[in-house]
C-alpha cells in the first residue's frame, strides 16, 4: 500500500480534534495562504512552515499550550 | 467525562427539577425548593465555566470568555444573596439600585462572554458549513426567533421607560442583552457543525444547548401572558433556566477535556 501524502497525514493528525472537515480545510487553507501551494505539492521541508501558519487557529480554540503539543505532536510524528 | 454523561446530567436535573416542581405545588416550600435549585444551579455554571477558564493560560483568546461567563452568573448570585439580606429592612430604594446595577452588569458579561465563544471560528479562521445564503437564512430565522420571544418585554419596558418610569431600562438592557445572546445561538451551532467529528465541536453543541434552554426559558416567562397559571409557568421557566445552566456547565466541562487531552497526547510521547 503507498504512503498516505504528507498533508492527509497532517489532516489525519488534526481531525481528532477539529473533525475531517475541518482538518482538511485547514490544511488545504494555509498550504495556499503559507506556502502558496496545493496541499498535494506539500513536501516534508514545508511541514514547519505550515505547522506555523496552523498555530493561530489551534491557538485560539484551545489555548497556547495545548496548540504547541498538538503541533509538536506533528512534528515528531511527520518531521 | 464522556459526552453522553455531559449531555444525560443537565436532561435529568431538568426532568427532576419539573417533577419536584408538579410534587411541590401549591405547598409551602414550593418557592423555598425554587431558590436552591435555582442557586445550585447557577454554582454548577460558575463551576464549569470557571474549571474551563483555569486550564487556559493568561492571554489565551477563551479564557476571556470563560471568566467573563463564571462572573456574569457570579453576580447573579451575588445579587441573589444581596437582596435577601436586604429584605430584612432595607428599603426598596437601596435594593432596586442593588439590582439594576447587577442585572446590567451581568448581563453585559454573559453576552460578552458568548459573543467571544460565538465568533472564535471567525478569529480562528474555521470555514462554516454550508453556502453564505444558507448561514444567512438560519442567522435571519433566529434572530426573528429572538425577538418575538424577547422583543414583546423589551418593547414593553422600552415604553415604561418612555413614559418615565426608569427602573424599566433594567428590564430593557435585561430584554436586549437576550435579543443579542439568543441570536448568538446561530454561529455556536455552526462552529459545532464545522467542527462535527472532532472533539472541539462538543462545547460548542453543548453551549448551542445552553443558549436553546435560555430561549425556552425566555419563551416560558411569556406562558402567563396567554393565561397559564402562574404557578405551572414557573415550574417551566425555572426547569428551563437549570437546563441552561447545566448546559452552560457541561459546554466549560467538556472544552476542559479537550484542552487537557490534548495536553496529554504530548505527554504520552515524553514518557
Amino acid at each position: 500500500m503507498p504512503p498516505q501524502p504528507l498533508h492527509e497525514q497532517v489532516a489525519t493528525l488534526l481531525k481528532t480534534w477539529l473533525g475531517k472537515h475541518n482538518a482538511k480545510n485547514a490544511v488545504k487553507m494555509f498550504c495556499k495562504r503559507a506556502l502558496n501551494l496545493t496541499p498535494e505539492e506539500l513536501e516534508p521541508g514545508d511541514l514547519p512552515i505550515l505547522l506555523d501558519a496552523l498555530r493561530p487557529m489551534l491557538r485560539t480554540l484551545v489555548g497556547e499550550v495545548s496548540a504547541e503539543m498538538v503541533l509538536d505532536d506533528i512534528r515528531r510524528k511527520l518531521g | 467525562m464522556k459526552m453522553r454523561t455531559l449531555i444525560l446530567m443537565p436532561l435529568i436535573w431538568s426532568v427532576a427539577v419539573c417533577a419536584t416542581g408538579f410534587l411541590l405545588l401549591g405547598k409551602p416550600v414550593f418557592q423555598i425548593f425554587w431558590r436552591i435549585e435555582l442557586e445550585a444551579a447557577r454554582l454548577a455554571f460558575i463551576a464549569g465555566c470557571l474549571t474551563c477558564a483555569l486550564t487556559f493560560q493568561s492571554g489565551d483568546y477563551l479564557r476571556r470568555a470563560w471568566i467573563c461567563l463564571a462572573i456574569s452568573m457570579a453576580i447573579y448570585l451575588s445579587r441573589d444573596v444581596t437582596l435577601y439580606i436586604l429584605s430584612f429592612g432595607f428599603g426598596t430604594t437601596m435594593s432596586d439600585l442593588i439590582n439594576s446595577f447587577m442585572v446590567i452588569a451581568g448581563n453585559t458579561l454573559f453576552v460578552i462572554g458568548m459573543y467571544l465563544l460565538a465568533r472564535a471560528w471567525k478569529v480562528a479562521e474555521l470555514k462554516l458549513p454550508g453556502s453564505k445564503q444558507s448561514q444567512r437564512t438560519t442567522y435571519a430565522i433566529v434572530a426573528a426567533l429572538a425577538i418575538t420571544i424577547a422583543g414583546p418585554t423589551a418593547w414593553t419596558n422600552l415604553i415604561g421607560l418612555i413614559r418615565g418610569d426608569t427602573i424599566m431600562l433594567v428590564d430593557l438592557a435585561s430584554a436586549l442583552g437576550d435579543i443579542i445572546s439568543l441570536c448568538l445561538i446561530t454561529p455556536l451551532l455552526l462552529t459545532a457543525l464545522a467542527l462535527r467529528g472532532g472533539h472541539l465541536s462538543r462545547p460548542w453543541f453543548l453551549l448551542a444547548a445552553s443558549m436553546l434552554g435560555w430561549l425556552l426559558y425566555d419563551a416560558a416567562t411569556l406562558a402567563p401572558m396567554i393565561g397559564v397559571e402562574r404557578e405551572i409557568a414557573k415550574i417551566f421557566t425555572e426547569t428551563f433556566r437549570a437546563l441552561a445552566c447545566l448546559f452552560g456547565c457541561s459546554a466549560g466541562l467538556a472544552h476542559r477535556q479537550v484542552v487537557i487531552r490534548m495536553r496529554s497526547v504530548q505527554n504520552l510521547i515524553a514518557h
